[in-house]
């Protein structure tokens, strides 16, 4: 680095502030939030907690009702806030099971404060990835942090060769209303927050009534995007038109945090044929036990080699079944 | 919904200085979206206080947005930054040209300074984007100018730390997205 990192940071916060502009009617919007609040306090205040301004989203989460269909955007602002500070919130660990609609093995991830680790075992079957040099039949990776040398890094490791490298882990932070609703399966959970904010204030996803999800009467969120750049020059995808995802977060009333979301994925080629697939995502909260949270960290095996980054693969989440 | 007191003034001042305020808010947050946020729970602090606020509000605005960062405002997830670092980080690699490192380093730094603890970022962006003095970021933060320089010295420090990688070439990752999106259209089966 031959520049003085304060020249370059300032360089680079000018960047990325060079284009900012107060969002129009922030300041009604600020007043109405307050407005909000102070109902909301006075209605605690008198002991009628339950029938805040917002009586009819609580409505809608208790269960019971008829399903009324689709809400008041303001329902939608609710319940999602609730959901994303959940996520925030929460100090448990977080685990989450993904299947997949293509013949691939399911992810398995554990997530908790700063660590995380994802592990994918099956068999791949090696015609679905002919170029791939990595993919022989059974896999067994891994992917997440580890501690190295007093430091926390990320790590990709296969399990059946014993070798691992140091790996960036999945990339892409919410931007504007570019937010992409299909790469929060990748990121897990505890980064769900922003990405459902940034949705939510871009109108993509909205409270579509409820659904039962082992045996709890869920708030269903559902979401829509259609990515007309998702493609963009990769070998093989000429002739692919916009990625549509159709998202459903399932939530529990009782505590907001999502049990289930689904994925529907599909892109159409220019012939007609359409390229679809499904993604199953199971969430569980796991009490912060000692060995609950150590799932979250990559116990890297003694002995394991050090290889170049891109030796191998990770685990694979395929968007799609097939044409 | 009637208009109340204050909006029309916190109105023109969003219009005359607005922008100003939008872009500390953005830098300190690192995203438009929550620097909108941030703006958004300044103008409530601004609007609930209406009454008490006796100085310029620009200043009470400005005060309150840099207060409400130090503070965490929100629990934010960690993840993000993380993620954005290592996305600048995997963009970097294998460009070659100094220039676009040079280029990729800045936003790579900008990512890495959500990483920071929220007083010490917000001590970083008075002192080095809006180039306060100590002295000026110890008023507006309402801590000690010692506060303000031991913040600023470790923030920095761990910038540099956080930037370590962008300095080793040869341990730079390649991109985990195209190899992922790589996987994903073979695993479609879908290629012509």
């Amino acid at each position: 680095m031959n520049r003085a990192v304060e020249d370059l940071l300032r360089e680079g916060l000018d960047r990325l502030t060079s284009d900012a502009q107060v969002p129009p009617g922030v300041t009604g919007k600020a007043r109405t939030h307050l407005r909000r609040k102070k109902i909301a306090v006075r209605a605690a205040l008198v002991g009628g907690a339950a029938a805040v301004a917002t009586a009819a989203v609580v409505a809608a989460t208790v269960p019971g009702r008829v399903d009324p269909g689709p809400f008041h955007a303001r329902a939608a602002a609710y319940v999602v806030t609730r959901v994303a500070n959940a996520l925030a919130a929460t100090n448990k660990v977080v685990y989450t099971r993904t299947t997949f609609s293509a013949p691939f093995p399911p992810v398995e991830a554990w997530y908790h404060g700063n660590g995380f680790r994802q592990i994918q075992s099956g068999y791949i079957a090696p015609a679905l990835m002919p170029r791939s040099p990595w993919a022989q039949g059974q896999v067994s990776w891994g992917v997440g942090t580890a501690v190295f040398h007093g430091r926390q890094i990320y790590v990709r490791v296969d399990y059946r060769r014993y070798e691992w490298y140091r790996s960036p882990p999945l990339d892409l932070a919410p931007d504007g209303c570019t937010t992409r609703l299909d790469i929060v399966e990748g990121n897990g959970p505890p980064d769900w927050a922003p990405y459902l904010r940034q949705a939510l204030s871009c109108g993509m996803v909205k409270v579509a009534g409820h659904a039962w999800v082992g045996g709890v009467r869920t708030i269903r969120l559902a979401g829509s995007q259609a990515d007309p750049h998702f493609w963009g020059n990769r070998p093989g995808a000429e002739g692919l038109g916009p990625m549509r995802v159709d998202v459903a977060f399932y939530v529990n009333p009782a505590t907001y945090l999502p049990v289930l979301v689904v994925w529907h994925n599909s892109s159409h080629w220019k012939g007609g044929k359409v390229l679809r697939g499904t993604v199953r995502q199971q969430v569980r909260l796991l009490p912060p036990t000692p060995g609950n949270t150590a799932k979250a960290e990559v116990a890297m095996p003694a002995g394991f080699r050090k290889v170049r980054s891109d030796a191998f693969g990770g685990p694979v989440w395929p968007y799609f079944t097939g044409d | 919904m009637g208009r109340e007191p204050g909006d029309t003034a916190v109105e023109r001042l969003l219009a005359e200085r607005g922008q100003d305020l939008m872009r500390a808010a953005v830098a300190l947050t690192g995203s438009r979206a929550d620097g909108e946020d941030l703006l958004q729970a300044a103008l409530e602090r601004l609007l609930k206080n209406w009454r008490r606020v006796d100085t310029d509000l620009e200043a009470y605005l400005r005060r309150t947005l840099y207060n409400l960062a130090a503070d965490g405002w929100r629990r934010r997830g960690r993840w993000r930054g993380r993620l954005a670092e290592f996305r600048s980080q995997a963009r970097a690699a294998g460009t070659g040209s100094e220039d676009v490192a040079a280029v990729d380093l800045r936003d790579a730094l900008v990512r890495l300074l959500q990483q920071l603890p929220p007083r010490q970022r917000a001590v970083v962006v008075l002192r080095y984007w809006e180039q306060r003095t100590e002295a000026e970021t110890a008023a507006l933060l309402g801590c000690t100018e010692g506060t303000v320089k031991s913040a600023a010295a470790r923030g920095l420090r761990r910038l540099r730390e956080l930037a370590g990688p962008w300095q080793e070439p040869g341990d730079l990752p390649a991109s985990p997205k195209r190899t992922q999106l790589g996987t994903e259209i073979e695993a479609a089966g879908g290629r012509p």
